[in-house]
């Protein structure tokens, strides 16, 4: 551990930082020069991200938003089961509903407490899973991006192969495709239900939802998370989300919430066996 | 073009057929009890023509990874003849499939049940408890009976790790590390806590942190949270894994018991099983473990 100490200059305390990183990449050789001045990010981050065997940004690890974005993707004050949060929208004040669709989305708020899918542990569907408030681990082999959530041990898996989407299957979850463009990971995902929501406020979707998803790994910690949305059905034109996913660090592995079995044992609807589960009961 | 988890629940009583069909050698039973996980059979067709009535051409040699060890990537599933309606061998009974059994050891394939384990094995196996079966409430159905329910599931083999994603939504990640330790002892979950290790082509795997709130099949074999495991993962050609498994269960067994049977790889992509989103059956369950409660046979 190096304390850090008042006037040590701040090039040193980055190159420290890099080559810290390097090491615990597994990298050969650490870099020793000096990063480059702040306007220089860009570059200096293409050299320090970690990246696979083939070359490609590696993505995995245990990561997490650290948003609100799961009460409302608008810039939204608090209220009942809502905590407060910053518009994660690009470019966008509000979400452009048509108007029947705007108004079906205030019912939605309203009613939350009932409507609300997840509250039925229903599979938050895509991207809603991204950004609850629960870790989620990424996976990368030359064919295949796995994400697998704490939540309900629901997971992702796209497929990076050249492969077309299904034909005439839905999905809650969607059905991935993706692709790199560059250092970006792009995935596309279609055949949605329209069962699912985007977050705690009633924001929502039809069956014809596209979600076009972009993972750029900024530095070795960071992922910038971007989702565009087309759906004639309800919005007007398409729109953007956009947000940073943090690497949780001192995490080595994902726990289980398992959603509705928690909430059975809660209710008394799965009942407590004493000869099988843990603890074993005291005599 | 409906959701398929519309089809899944539509096709529940056929769903437990279809498993045999795919799975035991004998005749098949109404599905009576095809609660959860049973129930995922029902679309196995979706895709690439239906699993398990392929087939096989002669399959090629173990493929290898970059650094030679087998790679265990696909989309397989459990070729384990009604295990989970049993794991040793059984007549259908009580509306559950036949099972040709997956008993390794002991030799003579029957369980080494203590006394009060055996009987309520066979007490949970009667209609009425069939609500209890944690997977009737699309519960995850743990770390081993994941494997040979009438479900798929795709292997990833990312660098430290195996990953098993069960297409009845849940996974198990296994990492490959000698130099992991087990989570504290409080610390209990569906799917266990497991590290894996290769010996030779063979992935070997300690799981153990088990909750115990899981059953090893429909029809009720019992493993309790004291259950710790080795499993042992070995690719026999490009299409097949051999599985075994040994668990130590000092709470229900008298002595260690191993089980067995091969993986089999799969044509098409796993789909996904919206169980819990759609769950019709439990109702039905619930009905016949009340109507048994206010009859009397249930107490």
């Amino acid at each position: 551990m190096i304390p850090i100490r008042r006037g040590w200059s701040v090039p040193i305390l980055l190159a420290l930082a890099i080559s810290a990183c390097a090491t615990k990449q597994g990298t050969a050789t650490a870099p020793v020069t000096p990063p480059p001045p702040a306007a220089a990010t860009a570059p200096a981050a293409a050299r320090t991200i970690p990246r696979t065997a083939d070359g490609k940004p590696n993505l995995q690890g245990i990561w997490q938003v650290r948003n609100r974005a799961a009460y409302g993707l608008e810039y939204h004050p608090a209220s009942f089961g809502i905590l407060p949060g910053k518009s994660v929208l690009v470019g966008d004040t509000a979400i452009p509903y048509t108007p029947a669709a705007l108004k079906k989305r205030n019912e939605n708020f309203e009613k939350r407490a009932d409507l609300d899918p997840f509250n039925k542990c229903f599979m938050p569907g895509v991207p809603r899973i991204m950004y609850i408030e629960h870790p989620f681990q990424i996976f990368q082999t030359g064919n295949h991006v796995a994400m697998t959530f704490e939540w309900s041990q629901v997971y992702r898996l796209f497929y990076a192969d050249g492969s077309k989407h299904q034909d005439g299957i839905e999905f809650w979850m969607g059905d991935n495709r993706a692709h790199w463009d560059g250092d970006t990971l792009v995935n596309e995902v279609t055949n949605f239900n329209d069962q699912t929501w985007l977050d705690a406020a009633g924001d929502f979707h039809s069956e014809q939802l596209k979600v076009t998803e972009r993972f750029t790994l900024v530095d070795a910690d960071t992922i910038q998370y971007e989702v565009r949305f087309e759906d004639p059905k309800v919005y007007t034109r398409p729109w953007s989300i956009s947000m940073p996913f943090y690497r949780h660090k001192d995490m080595d592995r994902l726990l289980e919430f398992q959603c509705q079995a928690e909430k059975e044992e809660a209710n008394g609807e799965f009942e407590r066996d004493e000869k099988t589960w843990y603890p074993k009961p005291k005599p | 073009m409906r959701s398929l988890t519309i089809t899944v629940a539509a096709a529940l009583l056929v769903s437990a057929t279809m498993a045999v069909a795919q799975e035991a050698p004998a005749a098949p039973a109404p599905g009576g009890r095809a609660g959860g996980a049973g129930a995922q059979a029902a679309q196995g067709g979706g895709r690439g023509g239906g699993r398990g009535a392929v087939q096989r051409p002669a399959a090629g040699p173990v493929k290898r990874m970059a650094d030679g060890k087998p790679d265990l990537t696909g989309h397989f599933s459990g070729d384990a003849g009604g295990a989970n309606y049993g794991l040793e061998a059984h007549p259908a009974m009580y509306a559950t499939p036949p099972s040709r059994g997956i008993v390794l050891d002991p030799p003579d394939g029957k369980l080494p049940y203590q006394d009060w384990a055996r009987a309520e094995f066979m007490k949970r196996w009667t209609p009425e408890h069939g609500y209890d079966d944690p997977t009737a409430h699309c519960f995850v159905a743990g770390f081993a009976r994941s494997l040979w329910t009438p479900s798929p599931y795709q292997i990833l083999q990312p660098p430290g790790y195996l990953v098993i994603l069960m297409e009845r939504m849940s996974w198990r990640l296994i990492p490959i590390d000698p130099n992991r330790k087990h989570l504290p002892d409080n610390v209990r979950l569906w799917q266990g806590d497991s590290i894996g290790h290769w010996e030779g082509d063979t992935l070997v795997v300690d799981t153990a942190n088990n909750n115990g709130k899981t059953w090893m099949n429909e029809s009720g074999d019992v493993i309790s949270y004291a259950a710790t495991a080795v499993e042992r993962f070995t690719p026999v050609d490009a299409d097949t894994i051999d599985y075994k498994v040994t668990i130590t269960d000092p709470v229900v067994m008298t002595r260690p018991y191993t089980l067995g049977f091969q993986m089999r790889r799969q044509p098409g992509e796993i789909l996904e099983v919206a169980c819990h989103e759609d769950n019709q059956d439990l109702e039905h369950l619930k009905h016949v473990k009340e109507e048994a409660r206010k009859n009397g046979t249930l107490k």
